[in-house]
């Protein structure tokens, strides 16, 4: 699964530390996340669609 | 939380130095009991004696560890991605957990009738308890130095 955060987080100039801690994971899974080594439960994924204001598929993209 | 002593998120140790830490530790306890065990002369006693204080001390060492930290901490303080691995290291773990008491099993079997050696006074059920605690505790970690990369522990790789 491809995703945008580290565009989203690079636009708000947040650290992976500092996104981590808003969605309440450490700054490795969120690294896990960006580089997609880990796909996001369906709780953390609607929680970072949130806090970023945009859609779920806005964020994440299914690949084949 | 029996295998892990908290830290406020884990020591942050390297990838090198944990790999070698657990490595000292498994293999040097072991060592260190069957050159105290079989070993003769003077000097055997001590060298068995260093190598299980080395084993020992890598093991305090590892014990507040990061890594340690994913393996031994309470489930409901770990995030999803710490959860997954390790369910990964645990479940590897266990395989070759399982293995070693299979083959313990055998060896004890085969032993009594072949007069091989097992284990008879305090000392020595003393010394294969507290390395199948050791092996019990680390063996998880061992295989979570290997699943993992800098980057997905404390302590390593960049932070952005």
């Amino acid at each position: 699964m491809n995703n945008r955060l580290r565009v989203l987080r690079a636009e708000r100039k947040w650290s992976q530390a500092e996104l981590g801690t808003r969605l309440g994971v450490s700054r490795q899974a969120v690294n896990a996340i960006e580089t997609g080594k880990h796909d996001p439960s369906l709780t953390l994924a609607f929680r970072i669609a949130r806090l970023f204001g945009h859609p779920l598929e806005s964020i994440f993209e299914q690949t084949d | 939380m029996l295998y892990y002593r908290p830290a406020s998120g884990g020591k942050a140790l390297s990838l090198g130095t944990v790999r070698t830490l657990t490595a000292a530790a498994l293999f040097a306890y072991p060592a260190g009991a069957l050159i105290r065990e079989f070993g003769s002369g003077v000097i055997a006693p001590i060298v068995g004696f260093a190598l299980i204080v080395v084993a020992l001390m890598s093991t305090a060492a590892l014990m507040g560890s990061s890594i340690q930290r994913i393996v031994g901490e309470q489930v409901e303080l770990l995030d999803e991605f710490e959860l997954k691995l390790r369910n990964r290291a645990v479940g590897s773990a266990y395989k070759l957990l399982s293995l070693l008491i299979l083959l313990a099993v055998i060896y004890a079997a085969i032993a009594s009738d072949q007069q091989w050696w097992i284990p008879h006074t305090y000392g020595e059920f003393s010394g294969l308890f507290w390395g199948a605690f050791l092996y019990c505790a680390l063996l998880p970690s061992v295989f979570l130095t290997w699943i993992v990369e800098p980057s997905d522990i404390v302590g390593d790789g960049p932070v952005e």
